[in-house]
């Protein structure tokens, strides 16, 4: 009774300096949203919780996998990362970035709005992360510089730099590519000499590269889902006021359907300059993309028991 | 307040003795520890790790064990032969053998360090033998290996497009044809500049060319004979330049071609004690890699807390309250990354300076292009400039000069690459003419 | 000491050589017979960090480390001796540091069975470079400052061994 008001006096009066830790630069939607929440942060807990931002992944020399890691570890207290990052700390992550698993946006949202968004939470809270809510990285599109790809036998034989994550790996062998992992600095060079021929990214991360300099085709299939996690350090959160995690748990999600909502605008708008600065953007028919997803099945097969097949039926939607 | 403790303790380790990497982390652990803890100590380790955990930096090793390699073998050798017999008789051949062999490195190569590490054990010696000091052949490698991230393809010009690209408009393929004729000018003030150390050391008789060498001019025959002595040699560039053009293989990559290039025409040319003296060589290369990554490692801690603590902000800052007149600031950013380029890595120095300093960019309506060039070349200029210089480290050790001798040695080419720098700042088309030529947009 | 010194270059010969034969690997395969080895990337940039860290000690072995010793010539033999156990002292707070947080983030991730991302193998099984590498430099830091101070005391010492 008496005891617990107080330590909710005391805890009312306890001040936060935290640091949050962006993959991205300044300039990007994720970085936005983070100062959203740092200044809806500041303004309702009257001065009391501030956040100080880092773009660029500075507080992890860099690296994302590390600022995973320091979030677990509380080394850092808020992060924007995606899932594929996540899944070095456990591979049921992965399912969110399942082939051909959404066909739009419209599919998405119910998902990580219900039960599959509910279950990846407690997944990363196994991991000593609480998450506040998702962004999005977008889906991830492939471009390149043979031909357009329009179904599964364009693919043969490709070049393709794809994300070092052993999924990626297995599907894009099985879709008949020959897959390389290559540190993104030098994938510009790398497409422009032709040492590979091509590489998936979201339409964000292709546009601020500036891949169309050196890549003719995009293929709008929206193959894999790319999430982010607006995630916190759950020791810091268990260790706060129910005032305070019920402040966070609020403007956390606004904050991260707020990038979610300027993400997308953003993206439609940056698909139209790629297409007038040259590049011949396509977009697979109903019929196409039925032909990629039979193609990928066995991933499926594969990756079911990694996934968890519970896991893999709420984020299909049934 | 904490820019002065992190930079008064380095300099402080420093001359005490204390190795330039210790120096490093060890101004970063006290500056971390008295700024309250609020970053920990676990930090330290974590971007240490990460800052050599880089698929990238792996050029650094192989072209390190590359040169180590053709030392050994003795196409180091050869090949100094051949530039002898084409070039030893003129009175600054060998100069204008280091600049060209740097130039076309630098277009193999999009790292400084990587480009003095390959050259650096073939034209030390060969210039040493020709009566130039060590320390003056080691700076001239030293700064003509920064050329390395002027000329195309850089890595450089990649981060500075990815990083600028959020608030202007620029393009790679911009950046790289405009960084050409820069990088050549800094090669010819690299070659006055030896040539007038030259004259001078002469003049006062602290010029000896060494009897051995051959003044004579050498007759066809002989150049025939050494140019075929030196083939093994010579096709290590082509091979490299046609597997990065013709799509084989990156430039990172194309280090490690060097490696067992060099190690198969080695296993040839001499087969006995193959297996010990290729241990040798794999140790000793390992130990100079060390030495220049754990300077590497520490420096990023060093970046990690100016960035993380503000200090580049409240420096640029400084700036702008400063004066509003576009030559001088100019002039100040110059000297800003000129100072910056002496402690940390370009790549850092890249991160942290560019999103700072684009708005006072843009405020001037200076082109994009011309501070693209403008920044790297500071950054070139940061890689052979005391304390903090990579390029520096990697000749000291090829040369086995003492690092206060390289430092002294260094000062003429950096003052010759500052004229080259003011000459970019203030006539914008040395940048701009030839993508505009080009219609590289 | 001669034990160390021997597993120092084994570990120096056989990590770079790895590095080598797996990054040609990958060249030639994907060239040759188109498929990409590149996934070993990880054992690769891994295998630097041992290298350097094994390197770094055994460069502190050999005196190669990089660093001013101008004021340090000028002095008398009480002040180097006084300057020798500083610098001492200092790289031992710097191996020190990595050695103590490298062995909690080593513990961190086999509590949090935390894998690579393109092999799937055990994360600090790779991580654990840094703190062995760190382990070697903080003897190796000893073993140097012992050895300077003896040669200081009979005379011996080379001031430009540093280099
Ligand atoms: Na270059
Ligand atoms: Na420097």
């Amino acid at each position: 009774g008496s005891e617990e008001a107080e330590n909710d006096a005391s805890a009312e009066g306890q001040q936060y300096d935290l640091k949050m830790s962006v993959t991205v630069s300044e300039s990007s939607t994720w970085y936005e949203a983070a100062e959203k929440l740092k200044e809806d942060l500041a303004e309702e807990s009257d001065g009391r919780i501030n956040l100080e931002l880092y773009g660029n992944e500075q507080l992890s020399g860099g690296d994302s996998g590390k600022a995973v890691e320091g979030l677990a570890k509380g080394s850092i207290d808020l992060t924007f990362n995606s899932t594929i990052i996540y899944s070095i700390l456990d591979d049921r992550f992965g399912v969110a970035s399942a082939p051909f698993l959404f066909n739009n946006t419209d599919e998405v949202d119910p998902v990580f709005n219900g039960e599959g968004g509910e279950m990846l939470k407690e997944i990363l809270a196994e991991k000593g992360v609480h998450a506040l809510g998702y962004g999005q990285n977008g889906f991830r599109q492939l471009t390149n510089s043979k031909l357009e790809v329009k179904t599964p036998e364009d693919l043969a034989g490709l070049k393709i730099r794809i994300p070092g994550i052993t999924m990626y790996t297995d599907l894009y062998r099985e879709l008949g590519t020959d897959p390389q992992t290559m540190t993104f600095s030098e994938v510009f060079t790398a497409l422009q000499q032709g040492t590979i021929d091509g590489q998936e990214n979201p339409v964000d991360v292709i546009h601020s590269s500036k891949l169309n300099e050196v890549q003719d085709y995009m293929t709008l299939w929206n193959y894999s889902y790319d999430p982010l996690v607006l995630g916190m350090n759950k020791k810091l959160y268990d260790s706060m006021s129910e005032e305070d995690q019920e402040l966070f748990d609020r403007l956390g999600k606004e904050a991260a359907d707020y990038q979610v909502e300027i993400a997308r605008e953003k993206e439609a708008q940056q698909i139209e300059e790629l297409e007038a600065a040259g590049m011949q953007i396509y977009t697979p028919t109903e019929e196409e993309i039925a032909q990629f997803k039979e193609a990928v099945q066995p991933i499926y097969e594969q990756y079911t028991d990694v996934w968890g097949a519970d896991l893999l039926s709420a984020f299909q939607g049934e | 307040m904490i820019g002065l403790l992190l930079f008064g303790l380095f300099f402080a380790l420093v001359f005490l003795r204390v190795p330039i990497a210790i120096s490093l982390g060890v101004s970063s652990i006290a500056v971390l520890v008295t700024s309250g803890g609020i970053f920990g100590l676990e930090m330290v380790t974590d971007i240490m790790y990460t800052s050599i955990a880089k698929f990238t930096l792996l050029a650094i090793p192989f072209f390190i064990l590359a040169g180590v390699i053709m030392e050994h073998v003795g196409i180091s050798k050869r090949l100094i032969d051949f530039a002898q017999t084409l070039v030893g008789h003129r009175k600054s051949g060998i100069v204008f053998v280091t600049v060209i062999v740097a130039l076309f490195f630098a277009a193999i190569s999009g790292s400084g360090p990587a480009t003095v590490a390959a050259i650096g054990g073939i034209l030390i010696p060969a210039m040493v033998k020709n009566g130039y000091k060590k320390e003056t052949a080691g700076a001239l490698v030293a700064s003509s290996g920064a050329i390395g991230i002027v000329i195309p393809p850089s890595i450089a010009f990649i981060v500075f497009a990815v990083v600028a690209g959020d608030q202007i408009s620029i393009t790679i393929s911009r950046l790289f044809i405009a960084g050409v004729i820069p990088g050549i000018l800094m090669g010819l003030a690299f070659v006055v500049t030896a040539m007038m150390i030259r004259s001078r050391q002469m003049k006062k008789g602290e010029f000896i060319v060494p009897e051995d060498v051959e003044i004579q001019k050498a007759s066809g025959k002989e150049r025939w004979r050494a140019f075929l002595g030196a083939l093994p040699g010579l096709m290590i560039p082509v091979i490299i330049l046609g597997g990065i053009y013709g799509g084989f293989f990156t430039p990172t990559e194309a280090a490690v071609v060097a490696v067992v290039y060099g190690l198969l025409v080695g296993m040839i040319m001499n087969r006995k004690n193959t297996f010990s003296k290729i241990y040798t060589i794999f140790v000793e290369a390992a130990i100079q890699t060390a030495v220049v990554m754990i300077i590497v490692s520490a420096a990023s801690v060093f970046a990690y807390i100016i960035t993380t603590e503000q200090i580049a902000r409240d420096i640029s800052e400084g700036i702008m309250g400063f004066t509003t007149n576009p030559i001088i600031i100019l002039l100040l950013l110059n000297v800003l990354l000129l100072i910056a380029g002496a402690f940390i890595d370009a790549i850092s120095a890249l991160y942290i300076f560019v999103p700072i300093l684009l708005p006072i960019i843009v405020f001037l309506e200076v082109d994009p292009t011309v501070f693209g060039v403008f920044v790297v070349v500071n950054l070139a200029i940061g890689l052979f400039t005391p304390p903090v210089g990579l390029n520096l480290y990697v000749a000291a050790g090829i040369s086995k000069s003492n690092i206060v001798d390289m430092s002294r040695g260094v000062v003429p080419f950096v003052v010759a690459a500052v004229i080259v720098l003011l000459m970019i700042t203030y006539i914008p088309a040395i940048s701009t003419f030839l993508p505009d030529l080009l219609n590289v947009e | 000491m001669k034990f160390l010194n021997y597993l120092e270059e084994v570990i120096l010969f056989i990590s770079f050589l790895v590095m080598t034969i797996i990054a040609f690997s990958n060249i030639v395969s994907r060239n040759l017979i188109n498929i990409s080895l590149s996934f070993t990337e990880e054992i690769t940039i891994n295998l630097f960090v041992l290298l350097t860290f094994v390197g770094t000690a055994a460069g502190v072995r050999r005196y190669a480390h990089l660093g001013f010793t101008l004021l340090f010539d000028r002095m008398n033999r009480g002040i180097k001796k006084a300057l020798v156990v500083f610098s001492a002292l200092m790289g031992l707070l710097l191996f020190g540091v990595l050695l103590w947080y490298g062995i909690q983030m080593v513990q961190f991730q086999m509590d949090m069975g935390q894998k690579t991302p393109s092999l799937g193998w055990p994360q600090w099984v790779l991580s654990s470079a840094l703190p062995a590498g760190a382990f070697l430099c903080v003897i190796r830091t000893i073993q140097v400052c012992v050895e300077e101070l003896k040669s200081m005391g009979s005379g011996k010492l080379e001031g430009d061994e540093t280099l």
